[in-house]
């Protein structure tokens, strides 16, 4: 029964990376820097909390931390429902920006972009940030 | 000329060099060591400092991105570069001079340029000590990397140590205006102070200086000598061109680490030395025990038998645990054995006259004087008989001189069996010892033989010897079916009465023997006169 609990357990945990997200468009950096090259009204949404934005953000990024993310919020930010949105957050574990871009999606977002490898991979590869 | 040593000196020496061999591998294993262990502490050295520098320039720029991007969040900044306003852009780069990073020495900035997206120099600042001679771009290397990059590539960081007229600079290019970016930012800052910092965390004097020798830094405590320590030099290269920017050396004092392996290598010595003379002293005690201690036994007892032929037969009965030796004892006392039966043989044959088997007359004069040695001072006496075959010629001449040699050995025979101990027992060796206090007949030549009475009582017991030995040879003696009559002179001399030496002795009795046959008497006891009175029995 234990073992049952505890498998499932490490089920759910794997479960929770969420890699693909279908009808949401998943970029890496540079797609991300294309993108928004291509499409200069993209607007970017930081999911993370406030505290580890304070290491650093993506220039030009809008903070909405996931648990705070709603269709009310999203509408407060986004002028329509088709407008270009992409979301990110720490990284791959991350998952907050996956949450985010799960419930916009519900609230009927149709255009939607998702930098699954997050803040992480952006300073490894040595993109500017933001930090204050 | 040749060296002889005992075998106790032979193993000494041998374990004396083999100790000293010892001791010079010690002392030369242990420079060595001390060589080795010097290599691998230098090599581990360069190691961490290499680290320890790749860390300082990581954390070099962090700072330079930080200055950067304080600069251009800056809406002053922002503005002068939206306005594309040179004079702006350098008064607001000037005033990063006076700002946290470079006040609080967190970094050395050299200088600040600001490019277009076409990296054309905008506006630019320097520091106002700085090494920089000429305007525009610090690493040209870095801003033609940057030119050449396509798309995403254009947004990244780029970090570059280089060199300018000779002196290092750590350079950082950061895109301005966000994700879409409308300039470049150039950050150039001097490496030197930021590597500075390793001496107090690898807690060891640090030099710095350029690949020509020019010193940029020292640290207080760098040794004037540097005969104490080593000195571990790691070169820092330009990140492009790959050619030494600066040499970063430390000191470490090797005093202590020398003292260990001083210490250490005494222990072992001390260690050697303790085993050594332990294996030393083991050895000589089983060698004497085994080896030393028998051979001494041999030699003191060939030395006893050099003084004492006596002892020739004597066995060695102590057994070794070494065969060799055991070997040499078993043939030592077959030698020894050998030795002795035919010394005897030897002894018997000097001291036995070969036809009667009787004495001789080197027998009878030793016995004599052993006898007088004996007596001497004791008031013991002795009777010596001189006894002559009278007309034993015409026996010769008649009879041949086989049959002379069957009579003297017939009356040898009876005069022998006559004695109070016969003389010619089982013709055993004879030796004074063995004689001693024993009648003696000897043959002393020719036909003349001679008695030894030792202790003698009175001189009766002499004339009861002396009349049996006439007697018995009265009896005719048959020699090849012929019967022969003999007859016996026999002169008597006694000790100490009629002398004290064996000569005088000798030529009394003679004088007493002519005496007798001159007289026709059986025997006559000397008398010193003689040659005026003759005294005689009958």
């Amino acid at each position: 029964m234990l073992f049952f609990l505890l498998g499932n357990a490490f089920a759910t945990a794997e479960e929770e990376i969420v890699e693909h997200i279908p009808g949401v468009n998943k970029v890496n950096a540079e797609e991300l820097i294309e993108l928004v090259g291509q499409i200069p009204q993209m607007l970017i949404i930081d999911s993370r909390i406030v505290s580890d934005r304070a290491h650093g953000y993506i220039e030009g990024s809008t903070s909405l931390p996931d648990i705070d993310t709603d269709c009310g919020s999203l509408a407060e930010i986004i002028p329509d429902k088709s407008h270009p949105t992409l979301f990110y957050c720490n990284g791959p574990k991350c998952g907050r920006s996956a949450n985010a871009v799960q419930i916009a999606q519900k609230c009927g977002y149709t255009n939607l972009h998702w930098f699954f490898g997050g803040f992480e991979e952006w300073r490894e590869k040595k993109y500017p940030y933001i930090k204050k | 000329m040749p060296l002889y040593v005992s075998i106790k000196t032979n193993l000494i020496l041998t374990i004396l060099v083999v100790g000293l061999l010892g001791l010079g591998l010690a002392l030369a294993s242990t420079s060595v060591y001390r060589d080795v262990i010097l290599d691998y502490k230098r090599q581990s050295l360069v190691d961490l400092v290499k680290i320890k520098t790749r860390d300082k320039m990581n954390q070099l720029e962090e700072y330079a991105r930080d200055l950067g991007n304080s600069l251009k969040t800056s809406t002053t900044f922002r503005q002068a570069l939206g306005n594309n306003d040179p004079e702006a852009l350098h008064d607001t780069l000037e005033q990063q001079f006076h700002q946290y990073f470079v006040t609080a020495n967190i970094l050395r900035l050299e200088r600040l340029v600001v490019f277009t997206t076409d990296f054309e120099p905008l506006a630019e600042s320097s520091a106002g000590n700085t090494t920089l001679k000429h305007a525009g771009s610090v690493c040209p290397d870095l801003i033609e990397q940057a030119e050449q990059r396509q798309g995403a590539a254009r947004l990244q960081i780029l970090a570059t140590l280089c060199k300018n007229n000779g002196h290092p600079y750590y350079t950082v290019l950061l895109p301005l205006g966000g994700l879409n970016p409308n300039g470049y930012l150039e950050v150039v800052t001097a490496p030197t102070p930021s590597l500075s910092p390793i001496e107090d965390e690898l807690g060891m004097p640090v030099q710095i200086r350029l690949p020509d020798g020019n010193p940029l830094y020292r640290s207080q405590q760098w040794p004037e000598s540097r005969n104490n320590g080593l000195i571990a030099r790691y070169s820092l290269n330009t990140t492009n061109r790959r050619e030494p920017a600066l040499l970063i050396e430390v000191y470490d004092d090797t005093r202590q680490m020398y003292q260990e392996l001083q210490n250490t290598r005494d222990i072992i010595l001390l260690l050697s030395a303790i085993v050594i003379a332990l294996v030393t002293a083991v050895a000589l005690f089983l060698l004497r025990r085994t080896l030393i201690r028998p051979l001494q036994m041999l030699n003191s007892h060939l030395q006893r038998l050099h003084g004492d032929n006596k002892l020739l037969g004597e066995q060695i009965l102590s057994r070794s645990n070494i065969i060799e030796v055991n070997q040499l004892v078993d043939d030592f006392n077959l030698m020894a054995a050998e030795l002795h039966d035919l010394y005897g043989r030897l002894e018997r044959m000097a001291y036995t006259d070969p036809l009667t088997h009787l004495p001789n007359r080197g027998l009878f004069n030793d016995y004599i004087d052993y006898l007088l040695n004996q007596y001497s001072g004791s008031g013991k006496r002795f009777a010596l008989f001189l006894i002559d075959l009278d007309d034993f010629k015409l026996v010769n001449d008649e009879f041949g001189h086989e049959a002379g040699d069957m009579l003297l050995c017939e009356i040898a025979l009876r005069m022998d069996n006559v004695l109070r101990t016969p003389t010619l027992t089982e013709n055993q060796g004879i030796s004074l010892a063995d004689i001693a206090s024993h009648d003696l007949l000897v043959r002393l030549g020719g036909d003349e033989f001679a008695v030894v009475l030792p202790e003698i009582a009175s001189n009766e017991q002499i004339d009861e010897i002396a009349t049996k030995l006439t007697a018995t040879i009265r009896s005719p003696i048959n020699i090849h079916n012929t019967s022969l009559a003999t007859h016996l002179s026999i002169g008597i001399t006694i000790y100490p009465d009629d002398g004290n030496g064996r000569t005088s002795l000798l030529h009394r009795a003679d004088v007493a023997m002519y005496h007798a046959k001159n007289h026709k008497l059986d025997y006559c006891f000397y008398h010193h006169e003689m040659t005026e009175s003759r005294i005689s029995r009958r």
